[in-house]
Order: C-alpha cells, then sequence, then structure tokens
C-alpha cells in the first residue's frame, strides 16, 4: 500500500509539474480602482473639439468623472508591482497588468486604492471571422456596378442625395481587423485629399499606422464612403473618419479589451458614431450571456452609447450555425444591431444571426443588404455578411444625422428604427425591416392604405387581401410578401414568418389564446388579438 | 375510374392548391433561443476519445519488457455532468488495448521460462471510468478550456494473449495462446489527465495486480503516460 501511495503520489507530481508550467505563465489581470484619485481633468484639454461640440449639442456633461483619466500615481504603484501593465480604461477605471506570481497578486490586492482584481484568462485560441469574401471573377452577379446601386439604393440613396447629404460633419469611428490599402486605394481619395481621415490607431501594436492586416476593414470602410469610378459604394461619402485597429486572431478576450480602449479614444476624439462589423459569441460565451449585461465589449459600447455616440454593430453570421442568435455587443439596448438581407430575395440572408436577446429584448434592430459590392485591392470584389450591412446603415445613420442634427443618439437610434420599412411591424429576422432616407427627407409621410383584413371564423383568423390590392400588378417579388407573427402580450415573438401573396385568402392562423397576431403586407400592419 | 371518384380527386386537388401557403421563411423562436441543457460546457456532454500511452516502472527481474515496443491505446466515449462552473463529474466506457513485450532472457519467468524470438501479452480489456474534473477557465463560452480530471477505471481482461514468435527449419512461427489462467480478470487504474480542449496529458496508475498471486509472478509496469485526443474543440 505504501508502494502504490508512493507511486500514485510521483505521478501527482509529475501532472502538477506540467500544471505549474501553464501556471508560471504571466498571468493577465485587471486591476479595478476605487477611485480615480487626485482629479486634475480639464476636458477642453483632453478631448478633441468635435467631442466637446457633440457634448454640448447632446446636453451631456463634460465633467462625468467616468471621463477623467484613471489615476497616474495608481498606475505608477501598481506598475512597480506588476511585470507589465498595459491599456487604462478611464469608463471602467482598471489598468490591464501582466503579472508572474502569486506575491505581485497579493502585493496588487492589498494597494488601498484596488477595488476588486479580475483574472482574465490567458487561452489562446485561433477564432476567425469568416466574412465569406469571394473574388468577383466568382461572382454571380452579372453586373456588379448594379449591386453596388442597389446595396444604397434599397435605404433610399437618391432621395439623401436630392438634398445633397453625404454625411457630411459627422464622424464615424470604424473599428476593424486592419484597413491595408486604404491609404493609397482610389476608391478612397476623397477621404485622403480632403484630410477626413482624421486619426487613426492600431491598439494591437500602439501605433498610428493601420494601413495592413485584415482587409475586411477596407471593405467595411468602403460600405460606408467608398467611391469606385463616380459611383458611391455607401452613403457617407462626406463624413470624416477615425479607423482603429482592434482585431488579432489570438487572444481573443483581448480583442474586446481593444474594442473598449477604441471607444474611448472614439469617444475623446469627437466620433458620433462607432462602426463595428465585429461580434464575440461562441468560442467565449453562451447564448444566455448576450443579455447586454455580460460582455466587456457590450458594456463597453453601452458606455460609449451614454456618451453620445451612435453604436452600430454586425448582428452576426450565426443562423446557419449551432450559435443561431446574436453575437455581443449586438445585444446592448444601446446599440443599434444590424442584420442582413439578401439582394436576390429582399429578406432574410440565410447566414444573418437572429434575435432576441437572452432577455428577449428585439434584435436586430434594421437590416441591409448581407450580400454586397465592396472593394478588393485594386478592383471590386463581392462579400457577404451582416459585416457589411452593419456599415451601409452606418453610412445612413451619418446622413440621417446630418439631416436632423438636433437629435441626440437614442432619438436617432429610435428614428431610424422608425425608418424601417417594416415598421411597426418587426420581428427577429430584420427587426424594423430596411431604413429609408425618405422617412427624414420627405415632409409629409405617405398615406399608408389598407391592404388586408382579417376574418374571423370559429378557430381560425383567416386573412383577407383587398381584391383591389391584389389586382394591383406589382412585379416586385417583394411586393408579395406577407409578414406576420405571434406575440405574447410582452411583445415577445414565439414565431415569425413570411409567405408569398397568391390568392385572396393567403393565410388562417388557428386562435391561440392570449397571442397577437401582427401581419404586414405592402406597408400596411394590422394586428389581432386572440 | 368511376366519374364520382375523379370529381373527388379533383375537388381535393383544387383545395390544396387553394389553401397552400408559400413560406419562404418560417421561425419558431424556440428553435435557437432554448439554450437546451447539452454542450461543451453545458449540464451535459459526450464526447468521445483516443489516446495513445507508454508504460514504466519498474522492470523486475523475470518479467522484463523490451521497452520499445511496450504502448497501450484506448479509445471510448465521456459523458460529463457540470456540477458548477468549476467542477464537473464524468462517466465513461472505453476499450483499452495493452501490449507487453518480454524480454527474451535467461531470468524471465513470466509468461514462461522458454526464450522465443519475441513473446507479447495482449490484453483487451473493456472497461467504466468515473472521474472529477476541474475546470481553470471561469469564462471560457462553448469551449471546454483547460481542465485537470482525476478518476478511476475498472477493466475486465476479457481477451488475453500470449503471443510467441520463434523460427523453426528458417521459417517464422506464431503460436497465440489465448484464455491465459494466470491473468486477474479485473483491473483498476487510477488515472489523472490535465488538458486543454480537444488535447491533453494522461497519466494512470495500476492500483491491483495484473497476475494472480498463487502464479508468484513478478508485476509488469504499472505507470503509464500518454497523449489524448478529444473529438470536441
Amino acid at each position: 500500500m505504501k508502494f502504490v501511495l508512493k507511486s500514485f503520489f510521483q505521478i501527482l507530481v509529475f501532472i502538477f509539474i506540467v500544471f505549474e508550467v501553464h501556471g508560471q505563465q504571466i498571468q493577465k489581470l485587471r486591476v479595478y480602482f476605487k477611485d480615480k484619485g487626485t482629479i486634475d481633468f480639464n476636458p477642453y484639454q483632453y478631448f478633441d473639439p468635435k467631442t466637446i461640440e457633440n457634448r454640448q449639442k447632446q446636453n451631456l456633461p463634460l465633467y462625468d468623472i467616468s471621463d477623467a483619466p484613471v489615476s497616474r500615481d495608481y498606475i505608477v504603484k501598481v506598475n512597480t508591482i506588476a511585470d507589465s501593465t498595459g491599456f487604462a480604461s478611464r469608463w471602467f477605471n482598471f489598468i490591464v497588468s501582466w503579472i508572474s506570481s502569486e506575491l505581485q497578486y497579493q502585493q496588487l490586492t492589498s494597494l488601498d486604492f484596488v477595488d476588486h482584481i479580475e483574472i482574465i484568462p490567458t487561452v489562446t485560441v485561433i477564432y476567425t471571422n469568416d466574412p465569406g469574401i469571394y473574388d468577383i471573377n466568382n461572382s454571380n452577379d452579372d453586373d456588379p456596378e448594379n449591386l453596388m446601386k442597389r446595396q444604397i439604393e434599397r435605404m433610399g440613396a437618391s432621395c439623401f442625395r436630392a438634398e445633397g447629404i453625404n454625411g457630411k460633419g459627422v464622424r464615424i469611428a470604424v473599428f476593424d481587423g486592419g484597413f491595408p490599402n486604404v491609404d493609397q486605394h482610389e476608391a478612397f481619395s476623397h477621404l485622403r485629399n480632403e484630410g477626413r481621415i482624421i486619426k487613426t490607431w492600431d491598439f494591437i501594436k500602439n501605433k498610428e499606422y493601420v494601413y495592413y492586416g485584415n482587409t475586411h476593414g477596407r471593405m467595411t470602410l468602403a460600405c460606408i464612403a467608398g467611391i469606385w469610378k463616380g459611383q458611391d459604394m455607401g452613403l457617407a461619402t462626406g463624413s470624416e473618419f477615425l479607423l482603429a485597429k482592434t482585431e488579432i486572431e489570438r487572444e481573443p478576450y483581448s480583442e474586446e479589451e481593444h474594442w473598449l480602449a477604441a471607444a474611448e479614444w472614439a469617444d475623446k476624439n469627437g466620433a458620433n458614431i462607432i462602426s463595428s462589423s465585429l461580434g464575440y459569441g461562441y468560442n467565449r460565451y453562451f447564448t444566455s450571456d448576450m443579455d447586454g449585461k455580460s460582455s466587456l465589449v457590450v458594456k463597453a459600447a453601452q458606455v460609449a452609447a451614454r456618451k453620445g455616440i451612435l453604436v452600430i454593430n454586425s448582428a452576426g453570421n450565426e443562423a446557419d450555425s449551432k450559435w443561431k442568435g446574436i453575437i455581443t455587443p449586438s445585444d446592448g439596448d444601446s446599440v443599434l444591431a444590424i442584420g442582413g438581407i439578401s439582394p436576390e430575395t429582399d429578406y432574410h440572408i440565410n447566414f444573418s444571426s437572429f434575435g432576441p436577446t437572452a432577455d428577449k429584448r428585439l434584435k436586430p434592430n434594421v437590416c441591409a443588404f448581407g450580400h454586397v459590392m465592396s472593394l478588393s485591392e485594386h478592383g471590386l470584389k463581392e462579400a457577404d455578411g451582416t459585416s457589411f450591412s452593419c456599415p451601409l446603415v452606418s453610412g445612413f445613420a451619418a446622413c440621417a444625422w446630418q439631416k436632423l442634427p438636433d437629435l441626440n443618439n437614442m432619438q436617432l437610434f429610435r428614428e431610424i428604427e422608425k425608418s424601417g420599412d417594416l415598421y411597426p411591424y418587426y420581428d427577429y429576422a430584420h427587426g424594423y425591416g430596411v431604413p429609408q432616407a425618405k422617412y427624414f427627407t420627405q415632409k409629409e409621410k405617405d398615406k399608408i392604405e389598407r391592404t388586408f383584413y382579417f376574418k374571423e371564423s370559429e378557430n381560425d383568423i383567416i386573412i383577407t387581401v383587398l381584391p383591389k390590392v391584389l389586382n394591383d400588378s406589382n412585379n416586385l417579388l417583394a411586393a408579395n410578401y406577407m409578414y406576420y407573427h405571434l406575440s405574447d402580450s410582452d411583445s415577445y415573438l414565439s414565431e415569425f414568418n413570411i409567405i408569398i401573396v397568391k390568392q385572396r385568402e393567403p393565410l388562417i392562423i388557428s386562435r391561440k389564446e392570449g397571442q397577437i397576431l401582427r401581419v404586414f403586407y405592402r406597408s400596411f400592419t394590422d394586428e389581432f388579438k386572440m | 375510374m368511376k366519374p364520382r371518384f375523379i370529381i373527388t380527386f379533383v375537388c381535393i386537388l383544387f383545395s390544396s392548391i387553394t389553401f397552400s401557403q408559400e413560406y419562404v421563411l418560417q421561425e419558431k423562436t424556440t428553435d435557437f433561443s432554448d439554450i437546451g441543457k447539452e454542450g461543451p460546457n453545458l449540464f451535459k456532454y459526450t464526447f468521445w476519445y483516443f489516446n495513445s500511452t507508454y508504460s514504466f516502472g519498474d522492470n523486475k527481474k523475470g518479467a522484463e519488457l523490451s521497452p520499445l515496443a511496450l504502448h497501450n491505446s484506448n479509445f471510448g466515449t465521456r459523458l460529463k455532468l457540470k456540477l458548477n462552473k468549476y467542477l464537473a463529474f464524468g462517466l465513461g466506457l472505453n476499450f483499452h488495448s495493452s501490449t507487453f513485450p518480454i524480454k527474451q532472457n535467461s531470468d524471465k519467468i513470466v509468461p514462461d521460462t522458454m526464450i522465443y524470438k519475441k513473446q507479447i501479452i495482449e490484453l483487451r480489456s473493456p472497461g467504466a471510468e468515473a472521474f472529477i474534473r476541474i475546470n481553470f477557465n471561469k469564462r471560457r463560452g462553448n469551449m471546454i478550456g483547460t481542465f485537470l480530471d482525476f478518476g478511476v477505471l475498472g477493466e475486465h481482461n476479457t481477451f488475453s494473449t500470449i503471443s510467441n514468435t520463434y523460427y523453426k527449419d528458417a521459417q517464422k512461427h506464431i503460436e497465440k495462446i489465448r484464455k491465459i489462467s494466470f491473468i486477474e480478470p479485473f483491473t483498476g487504474f487510477a488515472v489523472v489527465r490535465f488538458g486543454h480542449n480537444f488535447f491533453s496529458v494522461t497519466a494512470s496508475y495500476r492500483l491491483t495486480a495484473l497476475f494472480k498471486p498463487s502464479y508468484n509472478f513478478p508485476e509488469l509496469p504499472v505507470y503509464s503516460v500518454g497523449l489524448e485526443l478529444s473529438t470536441h474543440k
């Protein structure tokens, strides 16, 4: 027995040596402070004048404690204990630190100004976003410029353009994995020539140069502000830009810190809009975490919104994966989550993540094309993903804000929802539909005429289309889509559907007590309480 | 066919066309909003694994082993039940194949005193396992993350064979002896694994004797260490 115990002990020692090797790795921490120490903060010196202007316009305080930088004294003291320190968040009042011993951890814990310490997993996983980019040579679209035109015209580009609206005066921060060739590409020459790339920062390498890395950033920027051979690819060709490289394929938790750092940087430098075609899901969260409260990145997005920034994020490309739902930070209630529709069918594109959030809030909020024409290194490229729906709507939001500059960010958020072509109907694939420019430009709203009515039988509700509508020859396939959903009294949908109307009574629904049936057909929405 | 059947058929066809609803999108929210209970870090998770280990330990006189050919392979399935963020309990079924090549020298007494060109004791043993898993990453989403397992494994030595290779008249002969009487029917192991996601280092210690005491054979090595791959990420 003694031998057995001795041998077992030897095995344990072996295993713990393996474990210790792992354990001796440098440990990453977030050290949170109790306060900001001695505050010497002058917002007029600290912020870009554009930030001051944004805050004043939205009646937001300039001296909010969360705007003051992290105490230098605290940083110096943590630096003397930790092996190294990194990003310091003024919004959340922490500093990222790396230590390699238990003693350092205890020393940090014992500092009287330290509130708590969060240990960050240093697991390295390869995390790839697959934007499904493929070359124009493989394109199925016979006329690439037609798709390029349609991706903005679907949102009513000509209504904005007729009034000369192009996002001028609105500053958009774009977060992505790199912006290769943006400093040379002819599609961005208007931004460069007019000095409208205001600032750039690489949060991975802490340097200014961002024109390298993942081509995803170039492609998303193209969908906001690119101009290819005189034709607009996005709506905000007149906006100003802040470009932040935040993505790295390894060390996933750092990406969220980089996102936060970029959001603070964007706020400091006067961003009105954050356009983020990024998100985090399966590899590090459960769907139950998509509640707008759990991830660091959603907390960062929520604070950015409180600072007056309109945060726009892709809903995610997970509908055809195990995850299916939205990814964070799209789960934030102040984050405008953008779903994707197919240009061919004009409804939900198969990969676009479904809502709602884990706490049953509506997501996505609105949608746009999820299959677009974007940019390759020297030419055009088709691309799939809500990564591209998001910048299309960011461009739209910039134009809407230019049109209605007195709105604050959350008022604009609600107005963009209301401009959706399905509004007031909604579902978890499209939100309120594709935002429409004419909502912002047209003084008198279109009169919406009834297109159907509900007919009751003992057990069923029969939706009956008005004869004049059915006889109205509209060749557009989308014009024949009837959207309907069943919801409870809290507006939570149990199901949502689209059918093609081919007859006067296209839909018969069995009565379900307590449920509300809402139907949208040709711009008209009505509901029936069962 | 009688006319009334034709009329009935036409009526049924017509009615089905009249009330057909062509869905282009049909989604039930529960299909994608329910988290469920099964997943890498949810309540229960089932996965397959394969490991290959190398036995080592005291090479006892009379039962010395040829080291290079010595190995174990093991495949099986495990069910992991989550207890909390850091702890899980698991059960497993496995099939274990062990190969013990006996060094052919004048001292050997296991399994006999004959000298062959090559002599191998092979065990094929189905077994069952129970283990406790400690997880080290609090936030790991649907990834397994880093873990340490402690477990016990019981196996039944269902198939045991001695394989003797020898040359006679310059011809190679292989003699297989099955149903070996001196092997204990059950073997128990203590098992430890340290892993990250699909990859782990595994080690075991044999808790019970391999040979029946009445034969008075020296024991074969009790330790084994190796690598394991699982079918999950």
